[in-house]
């Protein structure tokens, strides 16, 4: 093994001189042989470096992996999405760069709540509550860019769809970074700061409908939709795998809103399997009632933009 | 003739050394046994061991002699054993072990002299293990250097 430290760089080993004293070790071994090795190496590190060392290693070790890895990144996987399940708090790095950015800037503010109206029969009351709840978690979601703001949908779940909750806005106030949660009233855009919760549908303007407000919140309640039921889709074989599952509370990520299931609701989906639009890998949204409410201004506290 | 069992089988290495042994130790290897069954004749059996030297093929017969007569001993007793004889095999022989036990069919050697190269690639890296084995590398560096960064997005 001395003579190999004669060839110290890489270059000559490309060439190497003749030497029937240096053979390669795996050159005349069977691909099939190799892989053996390679099964009985079970460390996914030392797996990676084999990938580095020539083209034929290169090429077989990925092979390794489709037997070999599968199995224990399933069950990785796995654990990851249940984990994911029980986390409800979520840091987000973007907020405070958000308020940072935008801090200084006035717009004028026109915050809209969308209501979609409850299937089964809770009251208006109930559903802005939990509309407040959606809020908190959701702290500094409303998208940066573009002159619509659409906040993450909360989604109530069983079986099927049973509660929606979606807030739209359409342009944000700013606060001044001092004091993030104050609502700056800026232009005359109608500005009474209001509380989300009073049923006032009188304030719509009549410009709502003409200049294409109506269609905007129309398109943001079928994207939404179709965000939560794919989502909860997605959740139905975790949760039917993991039986002692019993809060998943909200799965969520940046934009995808809240999605929350009870225990009563997960049990129904377990007894019941969800009914799928086959084609679609979502589950099917049943019949809805809808309450669009239309507010001027909003303040919304923990939101880290007014 | 007392000890008529013992059925003896000649195998004659790659260098034409030949090796008289045991049938039931040579039927350790998968590749002996269905020749010897093809052939069906048990007087003065000549097997050519193509691609195993004499050195080697002595060392696979200590290994087919001791698994011969494996249900003699305890289990941990033959792993032990195992363990011992792949150790004393430098890598030259370790390589050609494991070529003769593929080309003769020799399961548990195969094995044993797999695991062994595994334990020897575990844990070195690239480079190292190229300069134990001679594996030219034939990545130009950019090529290494992407399939480095490759490798820790998927590996690491």
């Amino acid at each position: 093994m001395s003579s190999l430290r004669v060839y110290p760089d890489l270059t000559s080993r490309v060439y190497p001189e003749p030497d029937h004293r240096r053979i390669d070790h795996f050159d005349r071994l069977p691909d099939s042989l190799l892989l053996l090795v390679f099964n009985k190496i079970g460390d996914v590190k030392a797996l990676g470096r084999c990938c580095v060392v020539s083209r034929r290693f290169h090429s077989l070790v990925p092979q390794v992996e489709k037997r070999r890895r599968s199995g224990r990144l399933r069950h990785l996987r796995r654990r990851f999405l249940a984990l994911r399940l029980r986390l409800r708090q979520v840091t987000r790095p973007f907020s405070s760069l958000f308020r940072l950015v935008f801090g200084g800037i006035v717009k004028p503010l026109q915050a809209l709540g969308q209501f979609l109206g409850p299937r089964r029969s809770s009251s208006s009351s109930s559903s802005a509550s939990s509309l407040a709840v959606g809020n908190e978690d959701d702290g500094g979601e409303l998208e940066q860019a573009g002159v619509t703001h659409h906040s993450p949908p909360r989604a109530d779940f069983g079986s099927t769809l049973d509660n929606c909750v979606i807030l739209g806005a359409s342009s944000v106030i700013q606060p001044g970074p001092n004091k993030p949660n104050d609502v700056v009233s800026g232009s005359g855009d109608g500005v009474c700061p209001a509380n989300a919760v009073t049923d006032d549908n009188g304030s719509i303007p009549d410009s709502f409908y003409t200049n294409g407000g109506l269609k905007l919140r129309v398109v943001w309640t079928i994207s939404s939709l179709i965000a939560a039921s794919a989502r909860h889709y997605l959740l139905q074989p975790i949760i039917s795998e993991h039986k002692t599952l019993e809060q998943p509370g909200a799965d969520r990520c940046r934009r995808a809103g809240v999605l929350y299931m009870n225990r009563e609701q997960l049990e129904e989906l377990r007894v019941k399997p969800l009914s799928a639009s086959s084609a679609s890998k979502r589950t099917l949204v049943p019949a809805l009632n809808m309450r669009l409410w239309v507010r001027a201004p909003v303040g919304v506290a923990g939101w880290g933009c007014a | 003739m007392v000890g008529v069992k013992k059925k003896m089988v000649t195998l004659v290495s790659s260098d034409g050394v030949e090796f008289v042994v045991e049938k039931r130790v040579a039927e350790q290897s998968l590749f002996i046994k269905n020749a010897l069954n093809e052939g069906g004749v048990e007087e003065k059996v000549m097997i050519p061991i193509p691609k195993v030297t004499s050195d080697t093929l002595s060392s696979v017969l200590e290994y087919c002699e001791k698994h011969a007569s494996a249900t003699e001993f305890q289990e941990n007793e033959i792993e032990e054993w195992d363990k011992e004889y792949i150790e004393k095999a430098d890598l030259d022989l370790l390589y050609y072990l494991l070529q003769a036990s593929y080309s003769m069919s020799i399961m548990g050697l195969m094995e044993l002299g797999a695991k062994k190269v595994a334990s020897l690639i575990r844990g070195k890296s690239p480079q190292e293990i190229r300069e134990l084995f001679n594996i030219k590398n034939d990545f130009t560096p950019e090529q290494e250097e992407e399939i480095r960064r490759e490798m820790q997005w998927n590996y690491e």
